[in-house]
């Protein structure tokens, strides 16, 4: 996987045609959404995907903050439409607007944080219960930088420090396992396995089905009825498929 | 209560013997009617008008504290206020409350359910609702997820102004870019309507406040249970938020207006009944009615952190600026939102929307929401070149319809007709009987012209039986208990589903004291009206092709006018033309342009009848020469003139920049070189001060002038630099 960091948008930007080369394959939009306890790294994980980037001490998200990534997976090109959302519990009820149509969700827990594994089952039982049913859910152990430095300095580490580890990888595994998720641990500071989880949630994602239900919005039928109607035809100022709808 | 009594009884405000006692009507009815009052220096006033003895608190303490005493009518005025200038109407919108008055039970509401300050934009919690919100529960449903959570009666409340998240200077900058901010508004039994809160917090005049504040609920009675969204154009030019210029948006802010009325037993009243109102410096009505309709429903069941969300995301958005494609992301969902250029129609031609598979829920026309002109005046399209006319003549204009929503979005569509000319007057989307305005526009004598108001209150059948021009758009939606509005085909002809009392009832159509002069077009008729009864199209596709017409039919009318003002741009620029950036632009003289509009009519086709009414027997003259006595025309020609003279401009600045100084002045004398050195710096500093960003262009004045002085005698080089 090649990710395009030059096209990542922390905001919506302007996107006026000639500025946006047509890419060689159309895009296939994938929303994608993340959710997890309070300070687990969400927004972190998001920031070093994007914009290769790390931030201590980020200021907590209100309701969800969005951002865009193209990657490239097994020739094909994906633009994942990401809902980074707030952990907060005061956010929590605006969650199914976020995962509402999502194809996939990256679900985050802190390894150094025993409960906030339980809060992603909840989330993960969530989700199967209410979102879109093809929807492909990853979970993901985050802060494993923390760990690791705890086991490098060798049981130096204070117990019940935030430095040792509170979920065992394998009982984490095993969980997503009997879940039917994907699992990764990752850590947004040094970007360990960060790549990964996107790229094998574009890989998991039935792609076709995606692109049979979105062409035609995007890219118009040419045997549509209606354009007998539209007397100035269809053949207005915009040729199709300039490259027309996205930012990147 | 017989239907009589529910009938909307209206004082007229033009009566001049009112006194202090006709705000207190009392009742015929046995039961209690609201009555809402109003005067120029009152806040607002609303007296359950249940006895004539009640007294009235000139400085009234704080509603909360009067809870449990029913029936007493509270005032909240001023002092000095002159009650004879008031006038009272009973609301036909508020008969229903009359059930939630009679009610006796203990009635429990927080504090600061309708504590409101006459300055105050925002209400602060008090201790004891703190206490009292903790020992309270029940439960509501969330957003169809099934999730429930404990709430209190309305979680749209203001607790605690400090848990609204606060935006940082640079990200408020960048929210104000695109609105001011949300307004809840609430209709309070007790003070009438009155402001909970603004957020992202702003400090608001107090008829700023109150303009709002009215415009924020229905005029009538438009349902029992159900929302609504719709738009409105408030006057507020004290606030310094609003564009300013000599344009016709200065002064004004653009309220968006989500309304909700649904059943509450908690509430005293039994009716629930707020709005949630995005205010705004621009005029998007298609991408900020959308941005209501999405919010509204949620923040009412989901509250506060709901209106933080949106803000938030709004304040992640660039722009917006003229002409660009923007993805605004908003709660879960991709906005694709195009801006218009100013004085430019948007249609979907010129878009990068697939004309033929676009989603009107994200894929928006900032400028105009889908399907308004064709959904609306469906019933009556042959009316519409009459509308057109009387639009861009600037004729004063009534539009009454059955619901804020059809009202406001009518006129939005009827100023859109004359596109691009802009339109020249004042217009109120959605204009109520308690407006700052209404005394100076609703009077005996003719209304000014250059004014369209939009109405619901059935009070205005009578007060502007004299307008030369009324519009009657739109049919009651019948509504199903729930609110949800039944669909027109879904209806069951039996009239189960009544229209609600106090609306207006009328037949749809224009009716005009001018006689139409423009040919309708039959062809476009005829196909609009098949493609409907085959069902072929999409209603934005069909009223795309009819704005479209419109806008054709604009630039034909406007053809002559154009090419004789080319006339008058100078033919060459030479660098001896402009002193002080005044371009050499000849008068525009209407004889003059009677004999070019001669030789080069409009392709407009005027109707025969025209043909034999027109006095001068000629109908095209006649017609421009109406045209060119409106207002209208004179909004054009400021506007041509502007750009002709910054295009006048720039050509002097780039013949300036492309002129060989070297050369020229080889040939000319000293006392011409220092004329061409102070022409030059004119030049610069005219681009400095009004095109500051143009560093090119200012780079080249500037190496032409360097090249000048070079040329000049040391003496005079010396003196030249100090």
């Amino acid at each position: 996987m090649s990710t395009q960091s030059t096209d990542s948008q922390r905001e919506a930007t302007p996107s006026p045609a000639a500025s946006t080369p047509a890419a060689p394959t159309k895009a296939v939009q994938v929303k994608l959404v993340l959710l997890g306890e309070a300070a687990v790294g969400k927004s972190s994980l998001v920031i070093r995907f994007v914009n290769r980037d790390f931030q201590e001490n980020r200021e907590p998200t209100i309701g969800a903050a969005f951002l865009t990534q193209k990657c490239n997976v097994d020739d094909r090109s994906i633009k994942f439409e990401i809902w980074d959302t707030a952990g907060q519990e005061r956010f929590h009820s605006l969650a199914p607007m976020y995962y509402r149509n999502a194809q996939a969700a990256v679900v985050v827990y802190d390894v150094t944080k025993a409960a906030s594994l339980d809060k992603a089952k909840s989330w993960v039982k969530e989700l199967q219960r209410q979102a879109n049913p093809n929807i492909v859910i990853a979970l993901v152990g985050n802060k494993l930088d923390l760990v690791q430095q705890a086991e490098e300095e060798d049981e130096d580490a204070e117990e019940g420090t935030s430095t040792v580890r509170q979920v065992p990888q394998e009982e984490a595994a095993a969980y997503a396992q009997e879940s039917g998720l994907l699992f990764f641990e990752t850590s947004a500071r040094t970007g360990d396995g960060v790549d990964q989880v996107f790229s094998d949630i574009a890989k998991s994602i039935p792609l076709e089905h995606i692109l049979a239900s979105s062409r035609g919005s995007r890219q118009g039928g040419s045997n549509n009825p209606r354009i007998d109607l539209m007397r100035e035809g269809a053949n207005g100022v915009r040729a199709p498929g300039d490259g027309s709808n996205c930012a990147c | 209560m017989d239907i009589a009594s529910t009938a909307p009884k209206i004082k007229s405000p033009l009566r001049a013997n009112h006194s202090a006692a006709d705000l207190f009507v009392s009742s015929s009815s046995p039961s209690l009617r609201p009555q809402l009052t109003r005067s120029q220096s009152t806040h607002s006033r609303n007296s359950s008008a249940s006895s004539v003895n009640s007294t009235v608190h000139p400085h009234s303490p704080n509603p909360s504290s009067l809870r449990h005493t029913i029936p007493t009518p509270i005032y909240h005025h001023d002092q000095e206020a002159d009650i004879g200038e008031g006038f009272s109407t009973s609301h036909p919108q508020y008969n229903h409350l009359l059930t939630g008055l009679c009610h006796s039970e203990p009635f429990l509401a927080p504090a600061l359910d309708s504590q409101h300050s006459q300055s105050g934009s925002c209400t602060t919690a008090s201790l004891s609702d703190e206490e009292e919100a903790s020992s309270r529960t029940s439960s509501s449903d969330v957003l169809g997820a099934g999730a429930m959570f404990e709430i209190d009666t309305d979680i749209t409340e203001l607790r605690d102004n400090n848990k609204l998240s606060n935006l940082s200077p640079d990200i408020l900058a960048k929210f104000r870019q695109w609105m001011v901010g949300f307004c809840v508004v609430n209709f309070d039994l007790e003070i009438g309507q009155a402001l909970d809160f603004i957020y992202p917090p702003v400090d608001l005049s107090e008829y700023e406040e109150k303009n709002i504040c009215f415009s924020a609920f229905p005029d009538s009675n438009v349902f029992e249970v159900g929302d609504q969204v719709y738009n409105v154009r408030i006057r507020a030019s004290g606030s310094g938020l609003t564009a300013s210029g000599p344009t016709a948006d200065a002064g004004f802010l653009y309220g968006y207006v989500f309304f909700r009325q649904k059943k509450d037993e908690r509430i005293r009243r039994g009716y629930f009944q707020k709005s949630l109102v995005l205010l705004s410096q621009h005029p998007f009505v298609g991408l900020f009615s959308r941005v209501v309709s999405m919010l509204g429903p949620a923040f009412f069941d989901l509250g506060q952190p709901m209106l933080e969300a949106a803000c938030a995301s709004i304040a992640s958005w660039n722009g917006p600026l003229p002409g660009q494609s923007y993805d605004l992301p908003l709660l879960g969902t991709v906005l694709q939102v195009e801006i218009p250029y100013p004085h430019r129609p948007q249609l979907l031609e010129t878009s990068r929307f697939d004309l033929n598979s676009l989603k009107p829920e994200t894929q928006i026309l900032a400028s105009i929401p889908p399907g308004t002109l064709y959904k609306h005046f469906s019933n009556m399209l042959d009316d519409l070149w009459l509308l057109w006319e009387l639009v861009l003549l600037g004729e004063p204009l009534i539009v009454m319809a059955p619901e804020p929503g059809i009202c406001s979005e009518s006129i939005v569509a009827l100023i859109d007709l004359i596109n691009p000319i802009p339109y020249c007057g004042d217009y109120r989307p959605y204009f109520t009987i308690q407006d700052s305005d209404f005394r100076s526009f609703i009077t005996k004598s003719m209304p000014p012209s250059n004014l369209i108001l939009g109405v619901t209150n059935p009070f205005f059948n009578k007060a502007i039986g004299h307008w030369p021009h009324i519009v009657r758009v739109g049919r009651h939606q019948h509504r199903k208990p729930d609110g949800t509005i039944i669909p027109e085909h879904g209806r069951h002809a039996k009239g189960s589903h009544s229209r609600p009392n106090g609306t207006l009832d009328f037949v749809q159509g224009v009716t005009s004291k001018r006689k139409a002069t423009i040919s309708k077009d039959k062809a476009l008729l005829k196909m609009l009206v098949e493609s409907r009864v085959r069902g072929h199209s999409s209603a934005y596709v069909l009223n795309n092709i009819l704005r479209r017409h419109f806008a054709d039919m604009t630039e034909k009318f406007l053809t002559p006018l154009n090419r004789y003002f080319n006339q008058l741009l100078p033919t060459n620029v030479s660098s001896s033309t402009l002193k002080k950036g005044q371009g050499q632009l000849k008068p525009f003289q209407s004889d003059q342009f009677y004999r070019f509009l001669k030789d080069n009519p409009p392709s407009l086709q005027f109707k025969s009848t025209f043909k034999a009414r027109a006095t001068t027997g000629d109908p095209v003259r006649e017609f421009y020469t109406q045209f060119l006595k409106c207002g209208n025309f004179a909004t054009w020609l400021r506007l041509r003139t502007n750009e002709a003279q910054n295009e006048i401009k720039h050509r002097y600045i780039r013949k300036l920049c492309e002129t060989d100084v070297t050369k020229k002045i080889a040939s000319s004398r000293e006392v011409e070189a220092v004329d061409l050195l102070v022409r030059y710096q004119d030049a610069l500093h005219l681009v400095q001060d009004e095109d500051a960003h143009n560093t090119t262009d200012i780079e080249k004045l500037q190496k032409q002038i360097d090249i000048i002085i070079r040329t000049l005698p040391a003496d005079l080089r010396n003196s030249l630099e100090h």
